[in-house]
């Protein structure tokens, strides 16, 4: 059983002293090769331990990190689990400071020390809970599905629900309100689906598909108020790329948005918004919910011109009071100028940024290797590229943190395959700083796993219900009807 | 005991290893060895800790531990006949132990018959036979203690873990238990209700922790429903056997005919309804295109002479590969398009999923065989197929996608057997231009883009071959999927643009195709010159096309002469769906 290796992790809580080596060890020039890459990243006080292996082929690891004050010293084969308890209680110390990493590996006989890096820990603390679909990268249809919560200040995970139990219907497009677990929704495909919407822990199950609309719900967002959802309605159409690794193409050959109000049941239409000659999709409410961001291209005949298909950043104002939605809308990020389509806009919880996806073209990023993160700043309108942040491959479906510190998206740059959650800083004058990915107990656990995280969004508390709720929800309730 | 009967015991033992081992061996070998395909066993921490989440994770390791062997010649009948020999044994001893019966070991032949029999199925893992030994095992040391208190502590301590450990076949363990005791005279329904509510009941309450539906928490390890059979015949061999003792022990001779009598017939009833000797026939075709032996894969075709999709797909790729299609096509049962290709649907098969990506592969589709593959994975019953993770690593080494490749290899590097493989392409450079089976994909794949939906099999071809009309293979496919639609004007365009490689010799297939085409044309001699079509088949295109001028009657004769034409295929062939 070569493959099993049983991790002797010995744990020296000492002083400063304990990270010098006693015996022969050769100093390298150069960092370790570690996976995740972790190196010289900026991480949360409350972010679960880093536990990462090194690539290169060492016999033996001996990690010391070390704060402030003490240091903790972790040993293993060729990774390392570095002990709960002991890492919150270096993270506490060390807060708005650095922790120093120093790597020893025993290679073919002889110790080597790599160069030290560091891991620079913030006050401000991310929503502790993340959740996000697993999926099999399978192109445009799944087998089997789970929506999971993890607490990232710990490695534990629960799933919130799992298609298993619901007749193996597709799910899709959780997302939270507010960063809130007590409002969120998500939709249930199938014959007995519906849009799962949780509020203060009672879950309904809505018939999103009102006449005259073309589709069912489809991308959505929260009103800040709970009490309004903004959704766009799509025919998406998947195809596949002949060119080597581009893989799928996914467009909508109609798309239009519509807002529902979750307490009277109803649909607030705009005709302007439902036009046939433009395509609406991914919209959000600004923080103070008096506006809707949405993405918006003028059709195009399809798929001959998807290259051509290019959407920009719009807005229209949203009053809740009244119920209605404005006849004016402006754009203000052109896709034509800025040579590049954009979508998943998320307006940041201080109303400060617009985080979004600008890829070539077309509407869905996340098998286009040039996808990249910007962060428009709503005041200015200065737009931020992102460099530090934006990896080879996909980088979309973000989320940001309750305190606009955070924000979480998917990235697919280790494989182009396997999306994963980095987690990103964004400092107090608004700088991005390198993210990192979601630590793991088994940082091996990424390697041989075959499901992508998807749609990661980050949330203050826990989600009052679990995949039973759901399950029940699923076969007992009818959907809900929408007017 | 009288040494006779230990004789019969061992004759039977010896005879159970033989005939199982020698039945899977020569009847059965290329189902045991796809259901190595369709696993994935990891030798990492993280991949054993994965089986605590559902029920009956000792019984699935062993069992999966134990599927990898199929792998290997012969690995497959070896673990099934040690298995099923270690299961009768087990049964036996177990039932001589309850019934005190002497004929014990010709009753445990049953239940081992029925593992037999549902391991005929590609969806009977090993694990619901590693649970059942397991369980047995679990009984005996239960019933093996006398103490009655300790007895009901013991029972009770299994009941609590047996599903976490066993999962279905823990449903065996009241009955043995309750079976012993009443053998034994030992009345104590208070055990009995505790150890079968505790068993029964831990699919319903631990379902939901397991994310299993009902149905799925009752069965799991198991796969498929009717591998319930194999604790519910276990079960029900020990009733009768328990009831019909006193039967038996006054007719001593009548349980020494009729039991294997009986069991004769069982095995003869449950090989005829549970055997798939034709999908056997399909796994070989598959397998010896897995293993390159194209020379085999037309070998067995010809043997087999099936009229199924699935051996003209494998048939087809085989003589793709040996540049054969166009001369040969049409000796084989040809049912139209799907013949050539299987599409990616939800009306597929999960195995049709997992066939599908090796046409695309053949011709270069890198994209298509990617999407089946990963599909293919993705649909295979434990959702981890270490063929498909070879070909995902072997196309991104094609696309020169390394890091994607690394990804499918390093899971192949902690495999038992897939391991070699994986450390010789984790060495390729997918870069070096000296590896030339990658060079030589490399030389297929479109090199601009283009989008289409996944299963336009047409476009894709006419990409390829718009791109690059040196790819035989996929120029081959594009014809021949013209012809098998009788899609003359398209097969005519594409062979005046893209067959110049035809012009010194123009194959069998084609040349009979052009000549329909031609005629239709009113084309002149010089037109039919120019295509350089040999003279024999002018010649034959003329007997043809008088005896069919002639009479309906002569129709009869057509076959015989020219059944393996094109003409006939035109206008006689039925194409078929899926």
């Amino acid at each position: 059983m070569n493959g099993i290796k049983i991790h002797i992790v010995a744990v020296v809580f000492l002083f400063l002293a304990a990270c010098r080596e006693s015996g022969q060890v050769r100093v390298r020039d150069g960092y370790p090769s570690i996976y995740p890459d972790y190196l010289d990243v900026t991480i949360p006080m409350n972010i679960a331990p880093l536990n990462f292996m090194v690539r290169d082929s060492v016999e033996q690891l001996r990690v010391c990190i070390k704060g402030a004050d003490d240091s903790i010293v972790v040993v293993g084969d060729y990774k390392i689990q570095i002990p709960e308890k002991h890492w919150k209680a270096l993270l506490h110390a060390v807060s708005g400071g650095d922790l120093t990493v120093v790597v020893t590996a025993k290679m073919c006989g002889e110790w080597v020390q790599y160069k030290p890096f560091n891991w620079h820990v913030t006050n401000d603390k991310i929503d502790p809970f993340l959740s996000y679909r697993l999926i099999e990268p399978g192109y445009e249809v799944w087998n089997k599905l789970q929506i999971v919560e993890r607490n990232i200040e710990t490695f534990a995970e629960r799933t919130l629900a799992d298609n298993n139990l619901t007749d193996g219907c597709c799910m899709n497009c959780h997302i939270h309100g507010n960063q809130d677990g007590a409002l969120s929704m998500f939709h249930l495909r199938g014959g007995k689906g519906g849009t799962i919407l949780n509020r203060n822990g009672r879950l309904r199950k809505i018939n999103t598909k009102i006449d005259g609309m073309i589709s069912n719900a489809v991308y959505g967002n929260f009103h800040p108020s709970g009490r309004f959802g903004v959704f766009s309605t799509n025919i998406i159409i998947p195809e596949l790329h002949a060119y080597r690794n581009k893989r799928l193409e996914v467009y909508d050959t109609a798309s239009d948005l519509v807002v529902l109000d979750f307490d009277e049941n109803r649909a607030i239409l705009q005709p302007l918004l439902c036009d046939s000659t433009t395509l609406e999709t991914f919209p959000v409410f600004s923080a103070d919910g008096k506006w809707i961001y949405f993405c918006s291209a003028p059709a195009v005949p399809l798929p001959d011109s998807i290259k051509s298909l290019k959407y920009h950043i719009c807005r229209v104002a949203f009053d809740a009071d009244k119920k209605e939605i404005g006849t004016t809308v402006d754009t203000i990020w052109n896709a034509l100028e800025m040579n590049g389509s954009a979508c998943h806009l998320k307006t940041s919880p201080d109303g400060k940024f617009l985080l979004y996806t600008v890829a070539d073209y077309g509407t869905f990023p996340i098998w286009h290797q040039e996808a990249d993160l910007r962060l428009m700043n709503l005041e200015t309108r200065t737009i931020d590229n992102l460099p530090i942040v934006n990896g080879p491959n996909s980088d979309s479906y973000h989320s940001w943190s309750s305190n606009s510190r955070w924000f979480v998206f998917a990235s697919k740059r280790d494989d182009g395959i396997y999306g994963k959650p980095y987690f990103c800083y964004i400092d107090s004058s608004g700088k991005a700083h390198k993210p990192f990915v979601l630590p793991q107990r088994d940082p091996e656990m990424y390697d041989f796993m075959l499901k992508s995280f998807n749609i990661p969004e980050l949330s203050s508390g826990p989600a009052p219900f679990d995949a039973s709720d759901v399950e029940r929800i699923y076969k007992q309730k009818e959907a809900e009807p929408f007017r | 005991m009288p040494a006779y009967k230990n004789r019969w015991i061992a004759v039977t033992g010896i005879g159970l290893a033989l005939s199982s081992f020698l039945f899977f061996f020569l009847a059965y070998p290329y189902h045991l060895f796809f259901k190595e395909q369709v696993q994935l066993f990891l030798y990492t921490s993280g991949y054993f800790l994965s089986y605590f989440s559902k029920p009956g994770w000792l019984a699935a390791y062993i069992g999966d531990f134990l599927t990898q062997f199929f792998y290997l010649k012969g690995g497959g009948p070896l673990v099934l006949s040690f298995l099923l020999t270690l299961e009768w044994i087990s049964v036996a001893v177990i039932f001589k132990k309850i019934l005190k019966l002497s004929s014990a070991w010709v009753w445990a032949l049953f239940p081992v018959g029925t593992d037999w029999v549902l391991h005929l199925s590609l969806l009977h893992d090993l694990s619901v036979s590693a649970g059942l030994l397991l369980v047995l095992g679990l009984g005996v040391g239960s019933i093996s203690v006398k103490n009655r208190i300790l007895s009901f502590v013991f029972a009770t301590l299994i009941s609590f873990t047996c599903y976490w450990l066993v999962g279905s076949a823990a449903f065996v363990f009241p009955a043995l238990v309750i079976i012993n005791d009443i053998s034994d005279k030992k009345y104590s329904f208070i055990k009995w209700g505790l150890i079968a509510s505790l068993v029964f009941a831990a699919p319903i309450v631990l379902r939901k922790y397991y994310l299993l539906s009902t149905g799925q928490a009752f069965i799991y390890p198991a796969v498929e429903p009717q591998s319930i059979l194999l604790p519910a015949v276990w079960v029900v061999t020990l009733l009768a056997a328990l009831i019909l003792k006193p039967f038996f022990n006054k007719f001593p001779k009548l349980s020494g005919w009729f039991l294997p009598t009986a069991f004769i017939f069982f095995m003869g009833l449950g090989i005829r309804l549970n055997a798939g000797f034709d999908q056997e026939k399909i796994l070989a075709l598959d397998s010896e295109t897995y293993f390159g032996n194209p020379d085999k894969v037309l070998d067995l075709a010809q043997r087999y002479n099936l009229k199924n999709r699935f051996a003209s797909y494998f048939t087809n790729i085989a003589l793709a590969r040996q540049g054969l299609l166009p001369e040969k096509l049409l000796d084989f049962y040809q049912p139209g398009l799907y013949g050539l290709m299987l599409p990616v649907s939800p009306e597929e098969s999960w195995e049709s999923i997992l066939f599908s990506n090796e046409v695309y592969f053949l011709v270069g589709d890198m994209n298509l065989a990617q999407h089946s593959a990963m599909l293919g994975n993705t649909f295979s019953p434990h959702n981890r197929s270490s063929r498909m993770i070879r070909r995902l690593a072997e196309i991104n080494l094609v696309n020169a996608d390394s890091a994607a490749a690394r990804k499918y290899l390093r899971m192949l590097d902690k495999t038992l057997f897939h391991k070699k493989w994986a450390e010789k392409y984790l060495r390729i450079n997918p870069l070096d231009s000296s590896v030339v089976w990658l060079n030589m994909k490399r030389e297929q794949i479109p090199v601009g883009d283009t989008i289409y939906f996944p299963n336009d099999f047409e476009t894709s071809l006419r990409i390829l071959v718009g791109q690059n009309p040196r790819n035989r293979v996929a120029l081959d496919y594009l014809l021949c999927f013209y012809l098998l639609n009788k899609d003359l004007d398209s097969f005519k365009n594409s062979f005046d643009r893209y067959g110049g490689i035809y012009r010194q010799h123009v194959p069998k297939v084609y040349a009979e195709a052009m000549l329909v085409t031609l005629f239709s044309q009113n084309a002149g001699p010089e037109t039919i010159r120019s295509y350089g079509i040999p003279t024999n088949i002018q010649d034959d295109f003329a007997s043809y096309t008088e005896l069919v001028a002639r009479k309906p009657e002569n129709f009869s004769a057509l076959p015989e002469r020219f059944g393996k034409t094109y003409w006939f295929y035109f206008h006689f062939a039925k194409i078929r769906g899926k």
